[in-house]
């Protein structure tokens, strides 16, 4: 018996022997050391954005759709991530500046470039605020969707950086920054600032798109532009959500405040558009919106049949201020104002017509008012407006169909009284096709009473981003006796 | 029941036997000379089928049932010696005396049996392998016939099983293993879990098999036949064995070391057993193995009616897995190829780890009622848990309430990294693909160092993990009562009755495990579009997990299952038959702990109780009207319970049933007839099985549907019929004493015979309301399967070998094995509408019927002949027993495919028609591939 308890006893041990020289690692693993070291970039290598903006502009002199740094030509330069790909906003792409702040310095201004690689998460080791550097030598330069963009090839399309490649080319440093963006206001943007980081304050979204969401509805493909307003300045720009994006599928906020994203132009290099990185970007947190006051009696099934007042302007002069006919023709600011014209082809008029534009006016703000004159509601019942609207390139300039039940009918008082939309009239979009008219609708005005007076507003500015044109015609207003 | 019964005897004294015998045999075999029986040495269990023969005249016996044997005819007189030969056994010659009108009458003669070595071979190709493995591929039952003493069985198990041949095209859950009287099948999915008791190869000799329909006197069984492994110290002598194998399949090396008591004075019996198995890769590349099995078993014979034994097991064991892959993968990273690792400070790291750790602890107690009849009484309690481990890459931020993140699917052959992918969007370009190949060739593994980089990265910012580790964990707790009657009613009756009852409390979860430098990770969807929908748990929204937390799913399984067996075996000098039947009775009930934000309304708590009741009977009969011609034939009709796998459509969120769910059908028929000649054993059999009303669920990551996210993914099939028709044919030659051939063909045809119901369950979002499903389920109505091979191995296989066995103790054999008539696993969902129609629901207008009809053609692989060597020697030193054993497989170094399966990413006819058009196709079938040459060397001492 002690014989064979020896036996157990030597397999234990024999056992425990096993367990000690045949381990097999297969878990418990240590967390490797991930710190990386300060790259050694030769400091003569390094060029300036503005360098290799200049470069491009060269190719395009020369007429080639590209600049390509030759592979032997070993050149850098220095930058700071500003996208992320965490939240799935960014797709396939690193957008850098060459700065922390808003310095602008003559020598080497504010400037920002798209790369183009083909990696997702890029954010797992780029992430916001991280300098790099990119190895400029073989890589190309060219546009895409109206912004300066790094990648590859020697097409007209610039081609992607690689998996296989992407990690010698961008290079990271140890350095990462807290960016402060460039607080600006709309007006302020110009082609210098796409591909930067850029704050917008006192804004809000605009009011008809409360309630959808950031890029979840069915018209949105690839992305969602939603409208972006100021509260201090005119104008609006549009915010770019990606359809992949985490956060597609959540409502717009409701309130104002300050968002920052990167200012670039959209897909098809028609707008500015602004592209946050997460949604803790927006910051709308004050409580009361900037929205004009409303009135919205929808559209009425039937006109009037007896008529008010109709304008159609065949007796007015080409190229002169509309006037006569009880209207109110009054310039707030600026050089340019509500005038007659005609038109053939494709951008015609509708025999003769009223525009307004701002281009080519110099002008840094423009707006002007065309007023009906004054309408009884109380004596005429189930009263309509209708008229129709065309454009040219309205761009970022608006036009705005306004009433108001308080003006008194003096100029001086027109901005002083209250104005409020009607919402319920079509006016055309930049996106409708300039050379159609647009009817406005039978837009109903009886549930309301009183005297009102309407407003046909126009604001823009000489700048191109602004400076489009309206066109105006067949006002009309009926009603029930 | 017999066997038992005449253990019973021995101990009494062989006189009681003789007595027992005399009575039985005098009666019809008149004019005896030389009569006896055969018994194996160290159970004294008697031997059937053994081969005696009388050297100077060559005549010829075999011992019957109970091991006993008769000259009837003219025998020598004089000096003579009895030859007693059994496949398996070491020969053993016998000096007897004859004398004129005088009967020999020699009992107990012992053989021992040599399989040893043969065990070995199954133990490192089987057992220790594609059996644990988790790929329906390997789904085999060649464990099961390793014990067999047929050649066709005992071909199929050492010869067949690499190949994942799978006999009659039947999956192992129509197969049952049972340990000690305790069925050990699982109640997921139906088959047993060979890893529970992998390691433990010495103390698991003593097996009792019934294959196909034939009558076991344990339980009902499966289609396939069913093993009884018996571990009863008891009936093991006593001794010491000591084994060290060398391999370069799945471990690299291997000890073993058992001692057993043998029944001592005392009446106490003890057995102990112990080994590890392990090496840091295996064939393919990266696949760690690291084994440990332990074994104890106690028992005490009271008295002699009463034996009482405890026994315990636990074999925790951890596997690296390898992946099926792409022809293009394999091209150009070679077979051995496995995208699951990478390397992690020097060392290769699987992502994709096996755990098994379930020990059982039994109570077994044999009582003798009588000498005709022993009840065995068992108790089993198993628990521990399953673990296989994944690779997550959608870890979350909350950010404002709403969750921002997820990382890039890290698997190093994802098809947008590979050459293929860049040739079909950048075919201008082709500098792109061969970056992507460079990069591939290079590189092409599992990044480790990017994951620990991007989770330390985000946690510095007071982020959680964007990539984690984690486990799919069943963690089972399975209690199994049973008690099973052998009542020898006559000579030639024998009654088996058992009562089965298992009762199992399943948990499902999945577990963090490792999250690369980072401390948390939210354990929300991070694909939901809507913070509610995104809820893992809505009683626990947005929690934040750490590693050895719980996440993702938690639910629990509840099963019952209970079953009555009786049957009755008749035994007649011409003729045996016998007759049984089974009913059981499973319920099934899920417990969700997690209240899921998809299904909030119906995954938290106790859904219904769902009842099955499972019928079967069968029955077959022998008739031998001489020795040398048998006929064979079987038959049953079984309804058995859907596994727990196959019941619940998408178990992880929610208690949905699969639509229209019910019991399995399955009508099976064979006959055999066999030829027993002196020299030449043949048995030729002709089957047919048809199932019908099956079920089966698999699970996915869909890359395709709905968006490019992957989505886990269940595919139901319900009411699946199927057809398996075939023969076999097994001979064996005994040329010469010492050299023996053997043939072996299996030729079947196994195929869909129906057009089953398609289903898919997922995740309860917006992508997947915009690929069409209602609250995560889509109907895909009809997959079109009907006559479509089933992929179940090679559906045809033959075998030629040869044997030879030196009297110096040492052999050797080779075996050359043709595979033929494999298929790919088809994918169901382009054989539905889905395939045909457009977004619309109307046909595509660019439908062309015959170009669909080549595309949807079902891929054949090539056939393949892969050629075994083996061969071995032992020695006596002294007391002790020295062997050795050495195996080289596919010796010629054969390349080939043993299995694959369609991608079900191109579910169209427009997607697959593109994709097939290209050179390299994007998306195409993912395949396994067989092993080249291969090694596996076993020395043992036993003292």
């Amino acid at each position: 018996m002690l014989c064979k308890i020896k036996n157990i006893n030597l397999v234990w041990l024999l056992y425990v022997v096993l367990l000690l020289v045949a381990c097999v690692k297969d878990n418990d693993y240590k967390i490797p050391d991930v710190s990386i070291q300060e790259p050694t970039i030769p400091s003569n290598k390094i060029t300036t954005f503005k360098a290799i903006k200049s470069r491009f502009e060269q190719a395009k002199a020369n007429e080639l759709p590209t600049a390509i740094i030759d592979s032997d030509e070993e050149l850098y330069i220095e930058g700071y991530v500003i996208s992320s790909d965490k939240a799935n906003n960014f797709f396939e792409e690193l957008i850098i500046q060459n700065k922390v702040d808003d310095s602008n310095p003559d020598t080497d201004p504010r400037l920002g470039f798209r790369l183009s690689i083909n990696v997702g998460n890029l954010s797992d080791i780029y992430e916001v605020g991280r300098k790099v550097y990119v190895k400029m030598s073989g890589l190309t330069i060219g546009e895409s969707s109206g912004v300066i963009v790094i990648g590859k090839g020697e097409g007209v399309q610039i081609e992607q950086i690689q998996e296989h490649e992407y990690k010698d080319i961008i290079i990271r440093s140890t350095e990462v920054v807290e960016l402060i963006p460039k607080v600006s206001t709309l007006l302020d943007l110009t082609e210098a600032d796409e591909n930067t980081l850029v704050q917008l304050e006192n804004m809000q979204i605009h009011r008809y798109q409360i309630g959808s969401t950031f890029a979840g509805e069915g018209i949105d493909e690839f992305d969602g532009l939603r409208i972006l307003e100021s509260c201090s300045d005119i104008g609006t720009i549009a915010l770019q959500t990606s359809t992949f994006s985490d956060f597609k599928s959540l409502q717009v906020p409701l309130l104002k405040g300050t968002v920052k994203g990167v200012f670039t132009r959209d897909f098809n290099d028609e707008q500015n558009v602004l592209i946050i990185n997460s949604i803790a970007d927006i910051n709308f947190n004050e409580e009361v919106r900037c929205d004009p006051m409303e009135l919205d009696c929808g559209v009425a099934l039937e006109g009037g049949t007896e008529n008010l007042f109709f304008e159609d302007f065949q007796s007015q002069t080409n190229n002169k201020l509309i006037t006569g006919n009880g209207w109110t023709n009054y310039i707030e600011v600026g050089s340019e104002g509500w005038e007659a014209f005609t038109a053939t082809g494709t951008n015609a008029s509708l025999g003769r017509s009223a525009r307004i534009r701002s281009a080519s006016s110099g002008d840094a703000s423009n707006i002007a008012w065309l007023i009906t004159p004054a309408i009884n509601l109380d004596m005429h019942g189930e009263v309509t407006l209708q008229f129709k609207t065309s454009n040219s390139f309205a761009d970022g300039s608006q036009m705005e169909v306004m009433y108001s039940l308080d003006w008194d009918g003096l100029e001086e008082h027109i901005t002083t009284a209250n104005w409020g939309i009607l919402s319920s009239a079509y006016i055309v979009k930049d996106s409708d096709f300039f050379g159609e008219w647009f009817h406005s609708g039978k837009v109903d005005l009886s549930c309301v009473t009183g005297t009102m007076y309407i407003a046909f507003k126009y604001t823009g500015n000489g700048k191109s981003a602004f400076d489009g044109t309206y066109e105006l015609d067949d006002v009309q207003i009926d009603f029930k006796p | 029941m017999m066997v038992n019964g005449f253990c019973r005897c021995f101990k009494k004294g062989k006189s009681v036997l003789v007595l027992l015998l005399l009575p039985v045999f005098t009666s019809f075999l008149q004019g005896a000379f030389i009569k006896g029986s055969v018994v194996d040495m160290v159970s004294l269990q008697p031997i059937k089928d053994v081969t005696i023969t009388i050297e100077s005249t060559k005549q010829i016996v075999h011992t019957n049932e109970i091991g006993a044997f008769v000259f009837s005819g003219k025998v020598p007189l004089g000096e003579q010696i009895l030859v007693l030969s059994k496949v398996g056994y070491v020969t053993k010659r016998y000096p007897i005396i004859v004398n004129e009108n005088e009967t020999v009458s020699i009992f107990d003669m012992t053989l021992e049996r040599v399989v040893p070595e043969i065990e070995e071979l199954f133990t490192i190709s089987l057992s220790d392998d594609e059996l644990d493995s988790d790929a329906s591929e390997s789904d085999n039952i060649s464990g099961l016939l390793a014990s067999s003493l047929d050649v066709f069985q005992r071909t199929v198990a050492f010869e067949f099983s690499p190949s994942f041949f799978k006999m009659r095209g039947l999956e192992s859950n129509n197969s049952t293993v049972l340990i000690n009287g305790i069925k050990m099948n699982k109640f997921y999915t139906g088959s047993p879990q060979w890893s529970n008791w992998g390691g433990l190869n010495d103390v698991m000799r003593s097996r009792e098999l019934s294959t196909g329909l034939l009558p076991s006197s344990y339980n009902f069984g499966g289609i396939l036949g069913s093993v009884n492994i018996t571990m009863r110290p008891s009936q093991v002598k006593s001794g010491a064995r000591l084994t060290y194998s060398s391999s370069n399949r799945s471990y690299t090396n291997r000890l073993m070391a058992t001692y057993s008591s043998g029944l001592q004075k005392s009446g106490w019996a003890y057995m102990v057993s112990v080994s590890r198995r392990w090496g840091d890769e295996g064939y393919q590349d990266g696949t760690s193995y690291n084994a440990n099995s332990f074994f104890a078993s106690v028992e005490s014979v009271i008295n002699e009616n009463h034996s009482l034994g405890i026994t315990g097991i636990f074999t925790p064991n951890r596997r690296g897995k390898s992946s099926p892959n792409t022809q293009e993968v394999y091209n150009l990273k070679g077979t051995k190829y496995n995208e699951y690792w990478g390397w992690q400070q020097g060392e290769k790291r699987n992502s994709r780890i096996k755990e098994v750790a379930e020990p059982v602890i039994m109570l077994n107690h044999h009582w003798h009622l009588n000498n005709k009849t022993i009840l065995n009484t068992n108790i089993a309690y198993q628990f521990g848990n399953i673990g296989s481990s994944r690779l997550d890459y959608n870890g979350n931020d909350l950010v404002n309430g709403l969750p921002e993140g997820g990382g890039v699917n890290p698997s190093p052959a994802y098809y947008q990294k590979l050459p293929s992918y860049f040739e079909r969007n950048f075919s201008e370009d082709l500098e792109f693909a061969y970056g992507a190949q460079k990069q591939f060739l290079k590189y092409g593994q599992i990044n480790w160092g990017h994951l620990y980089e991007a989770n330390i990265l985000n946690a510095s910012k007071g982020g959680n993990a964007i990539y984690a580790l984690y486990e799919d964990r069943v963690d089972d707790k399975l209690l199994t009562l049973n008690t099973i009657l052998n009542w020898e009613l006559s000579d030639h009756t024998i009654c088996n009755a058992a009562f089965n009852y298992r009762n199992l409390k399943s948990e499902n979860f999945a577990e963090v495990l490792d999250l690369f430098g980072a401390s948390s990770y939210l354990d929300i969807d991070g694909f939901a579009t809507n913070i509610d929908d995104a809820q893992n748990d809505l009683l626990n929204p947005n929690r934040v997990v750490k590693e050895g937390d719980r996440f993702k799913y938690n639910f629990n399984f509840l099963a019952r299952e209970m079953e009555v067996f009786v049957q009755t075996q008749f035994r007649y000098t011409k003729i045996d038959f016998y007759m049984g039947a089974r009913i059981n009775n499973t319920q099934h009930q899920r417990d969700g702990v997690y209240k899921n934000g998809g299904f909030p309304d119906y995954s938290f708590g106790k859904g219904k109780t769902l009842s099955f009741t499972g019928l079967g009977v069968k029955g077959g009969l022998t008739y031998k009207p001489i020795s040398k011609h048998i006929i064979d034939v079987n038959a049953g009709y079984i309804t058995r319970p859907p596994t727990l796998q196959n019941t619940y459509s998408n178990a992880r969120e929610n208690h949905s049933i699969v639509p229209n769910i019910s019991e399995e059908k399955i009508a099976t028929v064979d006959a055999s007839y066999i030829l027993r000649l002196p020299f030449v054993k043949a048995k030729f059999t002709g089957y047919y099985t048809k199932i019908t009303n099956a079920n089966a669920i698999s699970f996915f990551f869909a890359d395709g549907i709905g968006g490019d996210n992957a989505v886990f993914v269940q595919e139901i099939l319900q009411g699946i019929e199927t057809n398996h028709l075939g023969g076999e044919l097994g001979i064996e030659a005994q040329v010469t004493q010492t050299i023996k051939l053997k043939g072996v063909a299996s030729v079947g045809q196994f195929t869909y015979a129906n057009n089953p119901n398609l289903f898919l369950t997922t995740e309860a979002n917006d992508a997947s309301k915009e690929a069409g499903f209602t609250e995560g389920f889509k109907d895909f109505g009809k997959a079109y399967l009907k006559n479509y091979k089933l992929a179940a191995g090679p559906q045809s296989a033959y075998s030629f070998g040869l044997e030879y066995r030196d009297p110096e103790y040492w052999w050797f054999g080779v075996a050359a094995n043709m595979f033929t008539n494999t298929y790919v696993d088809v994918s169901p969902l382009t054989r539905s509408s889905n395939f045909t129609t457009d977004f619309d629901g109307n046909p595509f207008n660019d439908y062309d019927e015959e170009l669909a009809a080549e595309l949807l053609k079902q891929e054949r692989f090539d056939d393949y002949l892969v050629v075994n060597l083996v061969g071995g020697k032992s020695w006596k030193v002294g007391s002790k027993y020295i062997g050795f054993f050495a195996s080289i497989n596919n010796v010629l170094d054969k390349v080939y495919k043993t299995g694959g399966f369609e991608q079900g990413r191109n579910a169209n006819f427009r997607q697959l028609r593109d994709d097939k058009a290209l050179e390299t196709p994007v998306f195409d079938s993912k395949y396994w591939y067989g092993r080249g040459i291969t090694y596996f060397m076993n020395l043992y001492v036993r003292f």
